[in-house]
């Protein structure tokens, strides 16, 4: 094979990795932009890549099932925001119990689906990268979609009103309050957003990618996510750079799998988290909005 | 006050679990496996470590199938225990061992330690291996049900080769154990038997789970001119079908009939005879002449299933034609080795 | 003024409240699983008594819970500790599992009487959590990372490097996955007293935990760990070395969280592999944040380990998934989370 050749064939692969990733990264850099730990992405991605084939499979139509995944995590970012924001309450631990119910919750549904279940789910849905969207973005549609959101979380987050608004809630809770910002309310908006994107993440592995559901099918990938918001340092920009960094990695490993010299494929999942521990390290204080993870009461 | 507003919020919060549990909406199965009939025969246990075995890839769906036979054609009872741990296994089965079970059975070679473990410590109850082995446990009460993978193999290769337009096979596991080295070798070898020219492409996941990384190694292969796919793995044999389906390729099922699973691209399945292994397993605890023994199954206990039209007439004759030879003893293919084990 | 006699009564009654709690937490657990029974055609009843029979039920069963329970008592008292002083670690995980490699590891190199080996074990795989929780301290006191970011990296990192090891170096050739060659008859925690059959690791754990009760009740310590925990600047001005007090903490969790795997190795599982380890460390948030002390992660760490032990006999018996435990192990956390935040437990 040329090295044009591999390139062609390298590159989607990458593209097809790293696509799920971008729309969880870009939910967790939201909802922590807006001081709320979004250690949940794991679950909402599971929920997303779950009820997203479930729907497609039902109706014969992938994108009413990538729609009703964002539904589902809209949900989801409203259970969570009412816990962490509302009440408030811890938000790592909310995140990781929640991770665990979605984790019982979607591997239970998926196997009293039944006979609906595992290999069913994959003839009858056309492969979205088919599209014609796909022409409009010369990419598949979902990556297209990802990197057009990256391009407005970046606009809303740095160029608009609400952005800012946004980014004080994160930096500063009571001076943003002070400043007349309904910190609770808004927080609880954003989360749902980044439900939404979250499961989105999801519903791109699944409906997107690999046509089919099985227990714990995202294995990690939300934390690749979280990896990847930290690694650029909550910027959306760098967030996209990591996710594409990690994507390139997935792709390349496999391949050196396939040619039989990649030896145990574990050493390479360190690197992302072994990087952004670098990163962390080295661009040191300034990481992270200030308020994030903080629980925010009125009084 | 307060106290109600806390009874309220309890009240609310065990409504909302009922509602999101009824809100998964799903009727009811038929009862599952539940109690067991008054004082069966025999009492056995099954121990898989993939989640539901009547469901999965190709040797726990024939094994469960096999297990359903004992439960019903021969009153045993059946406990199934499913995606237990490597690590788990030995505690499950010394487990249902002081619960008074007549039979373990192991379904996996990766279970063999826990057997060669277990079974020396209780020596009243049975431990049968459903796998490859040459040894046998310690214990007075061990037998093993040995299929030979080599022959498995062969009549892969040769079934695939003849199928294939390009002559390249693609072949995908989860782990390179043993019993899978044993395999693809034989399939590199079927192959070649009638296909001189046939590449056999061996890729491992390295896992048994991960649906994208199967569906990224079978895409690989086809792009290196794959058009015949065969894979023994857990429950991302999924990314398999997927690849396959997205670009045209056939895949050949393991053990069990995959024709259900993804009608469009499974062209056939070698079958594994766990009908017949487990009715002789019953019979013979029946007549009570269950001794230490290791069960050879060869190319007999192989067969192919229905092609439903994929290839033409002409060819699928030529394939049963070899495949008889082979179990028949007149075609004899040499095991040799490869080294495919990365 | 009948509402000021009701806060009164509210106010002494913790007890009450913990009561109402613990009801409460249990009733949303079991109606989880009957409504889960329900859905696949079992009656909740005969799930509910499969699960409890496969964890209590018998010698055998109950020795395997109670192994399970001073896992998580140790994850639980290695989150608790450091959470005093406002460090939340989230990578228990990750430091049990290096923790485990480096005690299975060195006991498979070292030859010598058992007598020396086991404490030598256990003092590397402490070492190791050591190790994994250092990080993440270090880029907290020099960087002023949060620290809830660099232990869910170095988790995931740790745990990653583990499978790399067993699948890589430290393979054992024959096995059929990823494991490290057992470890030796000799160095495997011997069951003290045979007639209990509970091995030594479980009675340091409970020694461990009266230990650490009566440290942060009792000492100079435990309230200088109070006092930063609680207010840092204030505890810095009355003289206090809070990033000391901070570091001891921190480490001392790690290292409880990589005995708590070098305990499950050699005395358990008996070597490293793929899937041998449950999900102890977040088992152990849960515990400490349930428990709020370390006598009271004993209880929840108890109920804990039933789930998980007796999940495979419910099953077995009864066909509802294992998976199911998962839902079980995650909703009582967020009732509890819940419920303490409305008005009648923060009064």
């Amino acid at each position: 094979m040329s090295i044009e050749e591999w390139i062609i064939a390298f590159l989607p692969g990458a593209m097809r990795a790293a696509t799920p990733l971008i729309f969880a990264a870009l939910g967790v850099l939201l909802a922590e932009r807006s001081g709320v730990l979004m250690i949940g992405v794991e679950g909402a991605m599971l929920l997303g890549a779950l009820f997203s084939i479930v729907v497609a499979l039902l109706t014969g139509d992938a994108w009413l099932g990538f729609l009703f995944a964002g539904l589902v995590g809209a949900a989801a970012g409203l259970f969570l925001g009412g816990l962490t924001v509302r009440l408030p309450t811890d938000q790592v631990v909310v995140g990781i119990a929640f991770n665990l119910v979605v984790l019982g919750l979607t591997s239970f549904v998926f196997r009293l689906l039944g006979p609906v279940g595992v290999y069913r789910i994959a003839p009858p849905i056309p492969m979205l990268e088919l599209s014609i969207m796909g022409a409009v973005f010369a990419a598949p549609p979902l990556t297209g979609m990802a990197l057009s959101l990256t391009l407005i979380t970046w606009v809303l987050l740095f160029r608009t009103g609400p952005g800012l608004k946004l980014r004080s809630m994160g930096e500063r809770a009571h001076a943003a309050h002070a400043a007349g910002i309904d910190v609770v309310r808004s927080r609880i908006v954003v989360l749902v957003l980044a439900g939404v994107l979250c499961a989105f993440g999801g519903a791109a592995l699944t409906v997107g990618w690999v046509r089919v559901f099985t227990e714990n099918i995202t294995l990690g990938r939300g934390f690749i996510a979280l990896a990847a918001v930290y690694f650029g340092r909550w910027h959306p920009g760098w967030a996209l750079a990591g996710c594409l960094l990690f994507g390139m990695g997935d792709a390349l490993a496999l391949r050196l799998q396939a040619a039989g010299g990649g030896g145990t494929p574990f050493y390479l999942m360190t690197i992302p988290y072994l990087l952004t521990l670098v990163v962390v390290g080295i661009t040191g204080k300034a990481v992270g909005p200030q308020d994030a993870g903080k629980p925010y009461g009125r009084g | 006050m307060k106290s109600r507003s806390f009874a309220v919020r309890v009240l609310a919060m065990l409504t909302i679990l009922v509602l999101s549990g009824s809100a998964v909406g799903c009727p009811r199965r038929a009862a599952a496996p539940a109690e067991q009939p008054a004082a069966p025969a025999f009492r056995a246990a099954a121990i898989f470590s993939i989640p539901d075995p009547a469901r999965a890839g190709g040797w726990d769906r024939a094994q469960w199938a096999g297990l359903q036979l004992l439960k019903e054609e021969h009153g045993w009872g059946l406990s199934v225990a499913e995606a237990v741990p490597f690590p788990d296994l030995a505690k499950v089965a010394s487990g249902y061992a002081e619960a008074g079970y007549d039979v373990v059975i192991f379904t996996s070679s990766a279970h063999i330690p826990a057997w060669m473990e277990v079974a020396p410590k209780y020596p009243d109850t049975w431990f049968l291996l459903m796998s490859v082995t040459d040894t046998l446990p310690a214990s007075p009460r061990v037998a093993a049900w040995r299929p030979d993978m080599y022959s498995y193999g062969v009549i892969v290769g040769i079934t695939a080769a003849k199928a294939s337009k390009t002559g390249t096979i693609g072949v995908i596991g989860g782990m390179p154990i043993p019993a899978l080295l044993l395999m693809f070798s034989g399939i590199i070898e079927g192959a070649r038997h009638v296909r001189p020219d046939a590449e056999v492409l061996v890729s491992w996941a390295g896992n048994w789970v991960d649906v994208p990384t199967h569906r990224e190694l079978t895409l690989l292969h086809i792009e290196n001119q794959a058009d015949v796919l065969f894979t023994v793995t857990g429950p991302a044999t999924a990314g398999v079908f997927e690849a396959a389906e997205a670009k045209g390729a056939m895949v050949i099922g393991y053990a069990a009939d995959w024709y259900d699973d993804a009608p469009g691209v499974v062209l056939t399945s070698v079958l594994v005879d766990t009908i017949r292994i487990y009715t002789d397993l019953a019979e013979t605890f029946a007549a009570g002449l269950m001794d230490k023994r290791i069960v050879y199954c060869g190319p007999d206990y192989f067969t192919l299933a229905d092609f439903r039209g994929k290839l033409p007439e002409a060819t699928v004759a030529e394939i049963q034609d070899i495949v008889r030879k082979i179990q028949a003893g007149e075609v004899v293919i040499p095991v040799v080795m490869h080294d495919i084990g990365k | 003024m009948r509402h000021r006699v009701f806060q009164r009564i509210l106010q002494a009654g913790t007890v009450h409240r913990t009561f109402a709690l613990t009801l409460a937490l249990l009733a949303v657990t079991f109606a989880a699983l009957a409504v889960a029974a329900l859905l696949v055609g079992s009656a909740p009843l005969d799930v509910i008594r499969s699960l409890l029979e496969g964890a209590l039920q018998g010698r055998f069963r109950m020795i395997s819970t109670l192994i399970q329970t001073s896992a998580v008592v140790m994850t639980g008292l290695a989150v608790l500790l450091p959470y005093q002083v406002g460090f939340f670690n989230v990578g228990g995980q990750g430091q049990l599992e290096v923790g485990a490699l480096a005690g299975v590891a060195i006991t498979l190199a070292a030859s010598g009487p058992a007598l020396l080996v086991i404490p030598l074990s256990f003092t590397l795989a402490a070492l190791a959590g050591v190790v994994a929780v250092a990080v993440p301290l270090l880029l907290r006191i020099k960087r002023s990372s949060s620290e809830v970011t660099t232990t869910i990296m170095m988790n995931a990192a740790c745990i990653y490097l583990v499978l790399g090891i067993i699948t890589g170096p430290l393979k054992d050739p024959a096995a059929f996955y990823g494991t490290t060659h057992p470890v030796p008859n000799a160095y495997q925690l011997p069951v003290v007293p045979g007639a209990v059959g509970l091995h030594i690791g479980v009675w340091l754990v409970l020694a461990i935990t009266i230990g650490l009760h009566l440290v942060m009740t009792r000492t100079v310590f435990g309230v200088k760990l109070r006092a930063v925990g609680g207010n840092r600047p204030a505890a810095i001005a009355a003289g206090i070395p809070a990033d000391r007090i901070l570091a001891i903490a921190v480490i001392t969790g790690g290292a409880l969280a990589g005995l708590a795997g070098g305990m499950q190795a050699l005395g358990v599982v008996h070597r490293v592999a793929e899937g041998w380890a449950k999900p102890w460390g977040f088992a152990g948030i849960s515990a400490a944040l349930l428990g709020g002390s370390p006598l009271g992660v004993v209880p929840v760490a108890f109920v804990f380990a039933i789930l998980e032990t007796g999940a495979r006999h419910m099953q077995a018996m009864t066909g509802v998934p294992v998976a199911v435990v998962y839902l079980l192990q995650g909703l009582p956390v967020l009732t509890f989370l819940g419920l303490r935040a409305t008005r009648y437990f923060t009064r």
